[in-house]
């Protein structure tokens, strides 16, 4: 042991972070040698892994045998569930396919087997250390204030977006959302399509409960909205999430009326944070807590406008944080790599 | 591994590049420690041989030196025979040539040989018998010669006869 931390010190240390997106991936290098450490950043445009990403990452690894490639799990089969024990699980998610791994204690991250399966089958050529969930990222950029009443925290990146409410250090809900309804594009599998389609018609499910809420609906002024909400509601037969996500918003929303051709991506993210605050609200597995605060990691650079949607439409105490993807997963590459030795 | 769903990859310290750098070094190191036990090994080898050769350069001058003494004494044994055999020679020429003075009609019963004198004894039938044979030719050898003669019953001498060289002459 004591000569493998000899030849550690004498090798330079090679960390590098994968994060597969829609239309490109980033990757992320530190190589460190001693003190002296090295940060670099290279995008491909394209959600495939490339012979080029290959190639590059190969020539990193190639003089170390110190080397960590970390990769974000963006799997649609992911969550935290509140407890750490499989029994209670169950009434959260039906985790029988999936890893987990208990945090602190005090809750339990899992992700679907075959999606991690299928990250390691893709970076079969050059293998896979860490693969990390994107809420640990999240709880880790809030670490210092999830020990506060209960707040929402999110964590935006690409068209994904990691949501959890902690009260006290303590889960209360999670989840995990793509901005498509749960479609991604990382070159995983037609198997999450699939699973998307039955995710958004549970939430349809959801979302009638509101249809059904007259007093909503008597909140329309005119026939000019109505025949605006028709519009939407022909829509959703192509894009169901957005007229699912309008449905189920109540009066409130009428004020910005935003066209799908306006919906950017400040706008869809606000749909999902929307939707599943009333999940969380409206369900009774989790113990509602009212939620004032909502703590925003941004990775997107996005535009002032998702805070202005949050602040006007759920009336939510908005603090955003520009975070660096690639940093953050080098760092916690580092830390689990200390932890590990 | 606390946040990772996966555990990382044991990290193996010395690859295969890395291996075949230490087998090339390690072969290297080889041949060039072979090469200087080699050299040490004959370098012992040879000291000992010089030890050896200089033991024997030493002891062969050792016996050079004993056997020109033992050529030494031999040659002087070889003198002295020579001196000896010379002498000898000369003495028995010497002895021939007094018997042959000797004449028949006396008889010599004992003869003393000294270095440079020569006494005779014998009998001889009358005294002018002894002074013209005998003492006549021991006259003209030696530079002093005395005869003295005891009669006998039969009218025979018994005769003593003593002559001596001068060392003065010689």
């Amino acid at each position: 042991m004591g000569l493998i931390r000899v030849f550690e010190r004498l090798y330079v240390k090679v960390y590098v972070v994968i994060v597969v997106l829609k239309e490109k991936v980033d990757v992320s290098m530190m190589t460190v040698h001693g003190d002296d450490s090295k940060v670099s950043r290279v995008e491909f445009e394209s959600s495939q892994i490339t012979t080029e990403l290959y190639e590059y990452v190969h020539e990193a690894i190639a003089e170390t045998p110190f080397y960590y490639i970390s990769v974000l799990n963006n799997g649609m089969h992911q969550g935290a569930i509140p407890t750490c024990h499989r029994q209670e699980a169950s009434q959260y998610a039906d985790i029988s396919l999936s890893k987990t791994l208990c945090i602190r204690g005090s809750y339990m991250l899992y992700s679907s087997k075959y999606e991690l399966d299928l990250i390691e089958a893709m970076f079969q050529q050059f293998g896979v250390d860490f693969i990390f969930s994107p809420f640990t990222l999240l709880e880790r950029l809030y670490s210092d204030k999830i020990a506060s009443k209960a707040q929402l925290y999110v964590l935006l990146y690409d068209e994904y977006s990691a949501m959890m409410i902690f009260q006290q250090n303590a889960l209360l809900f999670a989840s995990f959302e793509h901005v498509d309804g749960g479609v991604t594009d990382t070159a995983f599998d037609d198997k999450e399509e699939e699973a998307v389609v039955f995710d958004l018609d549970e939430e349809h499910d959801e979302d009638g409960i509101s249809i059904d809420d007259l007093d909503a609906l008597d909140d329309l002024c005119d026939l000019e909205d109505l025949d605006a909400i028709h519009e939407l509601d022909d829509f959703t037969d192509e894009t169901p999430d957005f007229s699912l996500s309008d449905d189920t918003q109540t009066d409130d929303m009428q004020v910005i009326e935003p066209s799908m051709e306006d919906f950017g991506m400040s706008y869809q993210h606000f749909l999902v944070i929307q939707r599943c605050l009333e999940r969380y609200y409206n369900s009774d597995t989790y113990r509602s807590e009212f939620i004032e605060n909502i703590y925003i990691a941004d990775a997107n650079d996005s535009s002032d406008d998702l805070k202005r949607y949050l602040e006007e439409e759920l009336f939510l105490n908005v603090v955003i944080r520009k975070v660096n993807m690639g940093d953050e997963l080098l760092a916690l590459s580092m830390e689990e790599v200390q932890h590990a030795l | 591994m606390r946040y990772s769903f996966i555990a990382p990859r044991p990290k193996k310290i010395v690859t295969p590049e890395l291996k075949l750098v230490f087998f090339f070094f390690g072969m290297t190191l080889f041949i060039l420690f072979a090469t200087y036990g080699f050299l040490l090994y004959k370098s012992h080898r040879f000291s000992q041989e010089v030890i050896g050769m200089n033991q024997r350069i030493a002891d062969t001058n050792k016996s050079i030196v004993m056997m020109q003494k033992e050529i030494a004494m031999i040659k002087k044994s070889a003198a002295h025979f020579q001196k000896v055999a010379t002498s000898n020679t000369v003495l028995k020429d010497s002895i021939k040539n007094l018997f042959d003075l000797v004449p028949e009609r006396i008889t010599l019963s004992k003869a003393v040989l000294e270095k440079d004198a020569l006494i005779l004894y014998g009998i001889t039938p009358n005294k002018e018998v002894y002074e013209f044979l005998l003492q006549a030719p021991l006259r003209s050898i030696f530079h002093k010669t005395y005869s003295d003669f005891y009669p006998l019953e039969n009218g025979w001498y018994r005769f003593v006869s003593t002559n001596y060289l001068d060392e003065e002459a010689l």
